[in-house]
């Protein structure tokens, strides 16, 4: 009844495109690259680019560069300060004259699509465009020091992370003080605030010879090294108690006493154990940076359904965001030491030199074309393209129809999905290997 | 612009009852912007009237068409062929279009595929709100770019009725009241006072109060009046 | 008469099954490589992305012979192409719901989220639309036959 051997011979009709001539492009490009952000994920960046030969201009909010990373000691190797690294740094950028860095200064605007993007800048001298052919947000997150989330009041011996870890960088001493760690009840979703505490876990027992216990719903410590922090805590003498919801956490007398029931041993020896420290440490609440709405609407890019920026999806890597030629450095759930965001910094900076590998080069048309004879330009593929990729070019004498103007899916933007085809009101829009044709005729070969 | 929408469906079946042979005919106009009535449209509907027929056990044969403007009449010479194959035309146009292919095929029957609903703009895919009501007689430049005829429910002309609660109209919650956009755009443009002016009743004579309307521009009139 | 009598007692649904080619498509061949069994009249569309699918394909493969339809998209959330799954989705509905008002029955056009690595999956969903189909006997619509 049917013509198609069905189960072998897959209507497989991207293979017919080969038959098909592609025209190629020509594209001329803009090799500068706009890098948002000016802490350690921004700068990694900037230099990896820089090194591919791309120009920079890198652009800080703040009067200077650093951004958290000073205070970040769990991102560097224990016993390093990460001050002295970004120092070197600082140093590389300074001598690269490719790297323009401009402090206090903001993007306010960014139209074009990748390869041509023009950026309004607003510096403290007034507004300023730039021509840039990419654009790397490294904006990294912000923390919020909540205790109350753990029924905690705001108390001196009530430590966030990030503040224990700089009180160590600074060098305050805590020699015969105990201290007592809980973990994941708010941020399980992140990985950085369980390397952060182990890391400064050791480093207090080595350096103080604290006692120290550790409370915790998951240990996560994904990435290259990290997972043998846990061991080294533990060969040490730190503690470790799983815990459920029910920890009580009490404050008094300039103490902390936290009890619990082990899920492991409760069974056999029942009842409430209790441990008593001197300081309780707990992770700030990780949250984007203050800004991420503006940034978001500027560069018309989505976020993630934690409204962090980023791709969480399985197809698209979290250094990539809904549109082509805006990259994400420093992966927010993942990042767990400065080797990962070198790594985010080298990929991203490899894709860019990918997209745009010089000024002029051609490119295979296989994006969806526009008949614009048929083409009304009612910006319906405009509107309805999930990654921006469509312009409404005017030009008179290349379109052949009333408007003189007609669509156009950017090569360089466009990322193939077809969705602007199937919206196409007037049938203008034919996709190369996936034509309109292709599938009827498959359709028709149904009753044969 | 014009904005449509499709007829239901059942509607456009029961004109076709009886009918062999039909032509579905969309336009690149205002129809194929606001997605009622472009070429995808014309396939869609042929598609559902050939399964439609074929169920009820009287199948029909559906031929399809797509014109610049069917309120353009030279430009139905591009579906001559099949409008004459035809024994009826289903017109997916606004309601000029239909007229159009009734005033150029005399001897042909037209149904109306769409309901045409107003003159707007699309504020989002798949959204379209009123605008103009086409009276003839612009006052935007005295209602600070918002239209009262238009956007007031009552087209009131000198301030809002006593149905503007919170800024909405009592028709429906989802309705702006037009004299509170009026009054913020104003606000924003630094003329409120201007509110103060009462304007004298509006002539409607040229709006469909004066029966059907007619332009003709001598400057641009050819010789042959035609 | 008689003839289609005879075709009725011996009734095979065919399906056009338009497959996202990082999900349905890639869960399809994986069953295929399995030698998972399931109905041989079955036609496979591969597509860039679910978004992909026009209204007119699901209504045209009905119309060409097919007694039912089935599109094949990634899980929520994780669409290649960021909304491909969510416009396909929307614009099933709005099929289902014009082939319910012309007299055929909005079940023979199926919708399922899948990931690449879900051979079963996919067999699970084309017996289960078959079986419907069976049920529902021949599409009372399809003008070829």
């Amino acid at each position: 009844m049917s013509k198609n051997n069905k189960n072998s011979g897959v209507a497989n009709l991207h293979l017919e495109s080969s038959l098909e001539s592609l025209p190629r492009e020509e594209m001329s490009v803009t090799r500068r690259v706009l890098v948002i952000g000016g802490g350690i994920a921004g700068v990694e960046t900037a230099l990896q680019c820089a090194e591919r030969g791309f120009q920079v201009t890198l652009i800080e909010r703040s009067e200077k560069l650093g951004g958290a990373f000073g205070k970040l000691a769990a991102l560097v190797e224990a016993g390093e300060n990460p001050k002295d690294y970004l120092q070197s740094k600082f140093g590389q950028l300074e001598k690269n004259p490719l790297i323009e860095v401009l402090t206090q200064t903001q993007l306010v605007d960014l139209t074009g699509l990748v390869g041509n993007f023009t950026a309004t800048l607003v510096t403290g001298t007034g507004k300023r465009k730039v021509k840039v052919g990419a654009v790397t947000i490294a904006v990294g997150l912000q923390t919020v020091f909540c205790p109350v989330k753990y029924g905690l009041a705001m108390e001196p011996n009530v430590l966030g992370l990030t503040k224990l870890t700089g009180e160590l960088i600074e060098g305050k001493s805590f020699t015969g003080k105990d201290f007592t760690f809980v973990l994941g009840k708010t941020t399980e979703n992140f990985v950085l605030p369980f390397i952060s505490a182990l890391k400064n876990a050791i480093y207090l027992k080595e350096k103080f010879g604290s006692g120290v216990s550790i409370f915790y719903t998951n240990m996560k410590v994904g990435g290259d090294g990290l997972e043998a922090l846990y061991g080294q805590a533990r060969n040490l003498g730190i503690n470790f108690f799983k815990i459920s919801e029910n920890l009580e956490l009490k404050l008094q007398n300039n103490q902390v006493t936290v009890s619990f029931q082990d899920p492991f041993i409760g069974n056999k020896l029942p009842g409430k154990y209790q441990v008593v420290s001197d300081y309780i440490v707990i992770p700030e609440e990780i949250v984007p940076v203050e800004n991420i709405a503006e940034l978001v609407e500027v560069l018309k890019v989505k976020l993630d359904a934690a409204d962090f920026l980023g791709e969480n999806n399985v197809h698209v890597g979290p250094q990539f965001t809904s549109r082509e030629g805006i990259y994400v450095v420093d992966d927010i759930y993942a990042t767990s030491c400065l080797a990962h965001i070198k790594q985010d910094a080298e990929l991203v900076a490899g894709e860019i030199a990918g997209k745009l590998p010089a000024e002029a080069f051609s490119v295979e048309g296989d994006q969806p074309q526009v008949d614009a004879a048929k083409c009304v330009v009612c910006l319906t593929c405009f509107r309805c393209c999930p990654h921006k990729a469509i312009e409404i070019l005017h030009d008179a004498e290349k379109y052949n129809n009333l408007y003189g103007s007609a669509a156009r899916m950017n090569p360089l933007a466009c990322r193939r999905c077809g969705v602007c085809v199937a919206e196409c009101p007037g049938k203008a829009i034919q996709m190369p290997g996936y034509q309109d044709a292709q599938v009827v005729a498959v359709l028709e070969g149904l009753v044969g | 612009m014009i904005i449509a929408n499709g007829k239901p469906i059942e509607e456009v079946l029961k004109s076709l009852e009886g009918h062999k042979k039909v032509a579905v005919l969309g336009c690149r106009g205002c129809v194929t912007v606001c997605l009622a009535g472009g070429e995808k449209e014309v396939g869609i509907l042929a598609s559902q009237i050939r399964m439609a027929r074929e169920q009820a056990g009287q199948p029909v044969e559906v031929l399809e068409g797509t014109v610049e403007r069917q309120c353009d009449y030279e430009y139905f010479e591009q579906v001559k062929d099949i409008i004459e194959e035809a024994d009826a035309i289903v017109s997916i146009a606004c309601g000029v279009g239909v007229q159009g292919v009734a005033e150029t095929f005399p001897e042909k029957v037209v149904y109306p595929g769409l309901n045409t609903m107003f003159m707007g703009a699309n504020l989002n895919v798949g959204v379209w709100a009123e605008r103009c009501q086409g009276c003839g007689n612009c006052v935007l430049e005295i209602s600070g770019g918002v239209c009262p005829v238009a956007r007031c429910s009552k087209s009131l002309m000198n301030g809002p009725c006593g149905g503007s609660q919170n800024g909405k109209c009592e028709i429906s919650k989802d309705v702006d009241c037009g004299w509170q956009l009026i009054y913020d755009r104003l606000s924003k443009i630094g003329r409120v006072d201007s509110l103060r002016n009462i304007i004298p009743p509006k002539d409607w004579s040229t709006s469909r109060d004066g029966g059907p309307r007619k332009l003709v521009r001598e400057d641009l009139q050819l010789e042959s009046g035609k | 008469m008689a003839g289609q009598v005879a075709r009725l007692e011996t009734f095979q649904p065919e399906i056009v099954a338009f497959c996202c080619e990082n999900s349905g498509y890639l869960a399809a061949q994986m069953a295929i490589e399995a030698k998972l069994s399931y109905p041989q009249t079955v036609t496979l569309v591969k597509l860039p992305c679910s978004g992909r699918v026009d209204a007119l394909f699901l209504l045209k493969a009905l119309e060409n012979g097919a007694d039912g339809v089935m599109v094949l998209a990634c899980q929520k959330e994780n669409c290649k192409f960021l909304k491909g799954n969510v416009r396909a989705e929307q614009r099933i509905e709005a099929t289902r719901k014009t082939l319910q008002r012309i007299g055929i029955q909005p079940e023979r056009v199926a919708f399922c989220h899948l990931a690449a690595n879900m051979g079963h999956k996919f067999v699970e969903e084309v017996r289960g639309l078959y079986g419907k189909l069976t049920e529902l006997g021949p599409n009372p619509g399809k003008v070829r036959k």
